[in-house]
């Protein structure tokens, strides 16, 4: 029987000893037995697939023979001795052929049934790969530090960049802000829904208002405070393109107002309105306008004495002339009448600067004003034998104007067509009527304007150089006038021509 | 019978010139150099016509021709103004006055006296 128990207890024993090999080979984790001295016992089948030994290799052999650094062995063996395991501690392994594996190593202590240390079981679990891919981590995490580093100095320099260019934006808004506050003009900006958003020092002043009492207001809103009327009305009346426009603030205060759009990517997004102070400008204009027309007025008396005298000088109330005398006498009696005439025109244009030169616009018969003014030249027309024809419209034209002045303004456009073409020429003059307007045309058959000079022909004093040589008389302003008499009816004029062939005037009343 | 011209003119050289071609004519001239012995002239002599510069010191050549025309004494006698002005305001301030002798002119001693002959023919 107890033999029977015993063969059946040794059996059971040897299964349960095939059972661990079987177990400890089909392990993945190499696992060595080792004695309390350190000599390895058992090993299981990874662990001779891990260093390349046998296994009878191995057993006899002490722990430290595998792992390259021999006092750390020892070390850890104390540790476990006293400790009873220890875990993931990282050694070398040596393998055969000296190839060097990292190992993370764990060990667990034996005892035996009285406790007594009878040795350790050691895993070890290659991690050259985990290394790898520590080291290729670590790499990486340097590669990222380096390439965050770099973004990061990137990105100093550009907040750096960005705050230079914010001070320079700001110095930059500083500038404009002290430009437009110190400004000696006043400016006014309106945004799109036309409210005031922007009003500087100086345009308060102009205006006498506070930049608090009107900033953000409609115009709408503004209408009631006095200064603003004329420049809401100018708002109103130039909004589309530049304007210019004068502004009378009592006597003592005269503005030039400016209107400008404001236009972004050919948007309008506001209105800017500059007030340039012109008092004084406008009060020298005066004095000038003033000086010119007191001492052409002055000079009226004498040159008329002259005039008279040399008139009864010709008629032979001072006694018997000899011819040599007499021709003398008249050619003085011509440069009386010119510089009377000049000085008419001076008188014209101090009167015209002054913006006084219309009267009283009458409903007038524009084909009379036309014909009234070609009467002038009869006798001249005749002498230079052209043909004149004036081509009217079968219904009376009625305009509203300044009739001497609009027959002053066709006289100098006929006075010049005829001078300036030669004895023989043609003379055509039209008169048209339009829904809106009036079109008056004069066309000769002249010397014409050279093109270079097109440009100046309305301005003051201004003379062809080809006319110069063939006519030495003329003022000069005779078109200068003409052009302001035409303007000042809110009319146009303009003309075409070409040297040599002849010059068309064109002028257009509003009726 | 012989006709009697008050010339009322501040420039002497201009006045002289008028008087002596008015004197060659056959008129009767009597002078003044200012609006104010002018308007007492024009009630003293009598004149047939008065020949009046706009432009004068003191009382102003218009201011000359109102006081005549309103006054019964003077107001027949034709005016002829003599200016050298061409200015529409002092025009339109005479022509207010609607005379029917009043002849603007800006003319020369020689056309003045032909236009003097042409008011003075009965």
């Amino acid at each position: 029987m107890e033999d029977e128990k015993f063969q059946i207890a040794k059996e059971d024993l040897e299964d349960l000893e095939i059972y661990i090999k079987e177990f400890s080979d089909f392990l993945p984790l190499a696992v060595c037995s080792v004695n309390p001295v350190g000599v390895i016992i058992n090993v299981n089948k990874a662990t001779e697939d891990l260093t390349s030994y046998a296994s009878l290799e191995l057993v006899g052999e002490p722990m430290s023979t595998i792992f390259l650094d021999k006092n750390k062995v020892e070390e850890i063996e104390k540790e476990i001795a006293n400790k009873g395991s220890i875990h993931g501690r990282e050694l070398i392994l040596i393998t055969k052929d000296k190839k060097e594996i990292p190992m993370s190593v764990s060990a667990s202590i034996r005892r035996d049934r009285e406790g007594s240390y009878i040795g350790y079981f050691m895993g070890l679990t290659n991690i050259t790969e985990l290394k790898k891919f520590q080291e290729g981590l670590e790499e990486k995490v340097k590669e990222r530090t380096k390439e965050l580093e770099d973004s990061k100095k990137s990105l100093i320099t550009t907040l750096d960049e960005v705050k230079e260019a914010k001070g320079n934006a700001e110095e930059e808004k500083n500038k404009t802000l002290s430009i437009i506050t110190n400004f000696t003009d006043g400016l006014l900006v309106f945004d799109k829904e036309g409210k005031l958003s922007l009003i500087n020092p100086q345009a308060e002043i102009f205006l006498n208002v506070k930049s608090k009492d009107v900033i953000e207001k409609s115009i709408v809103d503004l209408k009631t405070i006095s200064f603003f009327e004329s420049i809401i009305k100018i708002f109103n009346d130039g909004t589309e393109s530049a304007a210019k426009q004068e502004l009378f603030f009592g006597k003592n205060l005269i503005l030039d107002a400016s209107t400008v759009s404001i236009v972004r990517r050919e948007k309008k997004i506001g209105t800017l309105i500059i007030l340039h102070n012109i008092t004084r400008e406008k009060a020298i204009e005066r004095m000038k306008s003033d000086f010119v027309s007191l001492t052409a007025h002055q000079l009226r008396t004498p040159l008329a004495g002259i005039k008279w005298a040399l008139k009864l000088l010709l008629k032979g109330d001072f006694g018997e002339i000899t011819e040599e005398q007499k021709k003398f006498a008249e050619e003085m009696s011509q440069s009386t009448e010119k510089m009377i005439s000049l000085i008419g025109n001076l008188l014209d244009i101090t009167k015209i600067e002054e913006g006084r030169y219309l009267f009283e616009k009458v409903s007038s018969d524009m084909e009379q004003v036309i014909l009234s003014a070609i009467s002038l030249y009869k006798e001249e027309i005749k002498n230079k034998k052209l043909k004149i024809k004036f081509q009217k419209p079968k219904n009376v034209v009625k305009v509203k104007i300044d009739a001497e002045k609009i027959k002053l303004a066709v006289d100098n456009l006929l006075d010049n067509a005829i001078k300036y073409t030669n004895s023989g020429g043609k003379l055509e003059l039209e008169l048209s009527c339009g829904i809106k307007e009036v079109e008056f045309k004069i066309k000769d058959s002249g010397l014409g304007i050279p093109k270079s000079q097109q440009e100046r022909v309305f301005s003051k004093f201004f003379r062809g150089e080809n006319i110069m040589k063939v006519q030495t008389e003329g003022t000069g302003l005779g078109l200068f006038i003409t052009k302001n008499i035409i303007e000042a009816h809110g009319g146009k004029i303009w003309f075409d021509s070409k040297e040599g062939k002849g010059t068309t005037f064109y002028f257009t009343l509003p009726i | 019978m012989t006709k009697k011209i008050l010339i009322i003119e501040d420039d002497e050289f201009l006045r002289n010139l008028m008087v002596r071609r008015l004197v060659k004519e056959g008129f009767e001239v009597v002078e003044a150099s200012n609006g104010k012995t002018g308007l007492e002239k024009s009630k003293t002599e009598n004149p047939d016509l008065i020949l009046l510069d706009l432009i004068l010191p003191g009382i102003d050549g218009s201011e000359v021709l109102v006081k005549i025309k309103k006054d019964p004494a003077t107001a027949p006698i034709p005016v002829i103004i003599i200016t050298n002005l061409d200015q529409k305001e002092n025009n339109k301030k005479t022509s207010d006055l609607a005379v029917d002798y009043l002849i603007k002119a800006q003319l020369d001693p020689v056309e003045i006296t032909e236009r003097i002959k042409k008011v003075l023919q009965p």
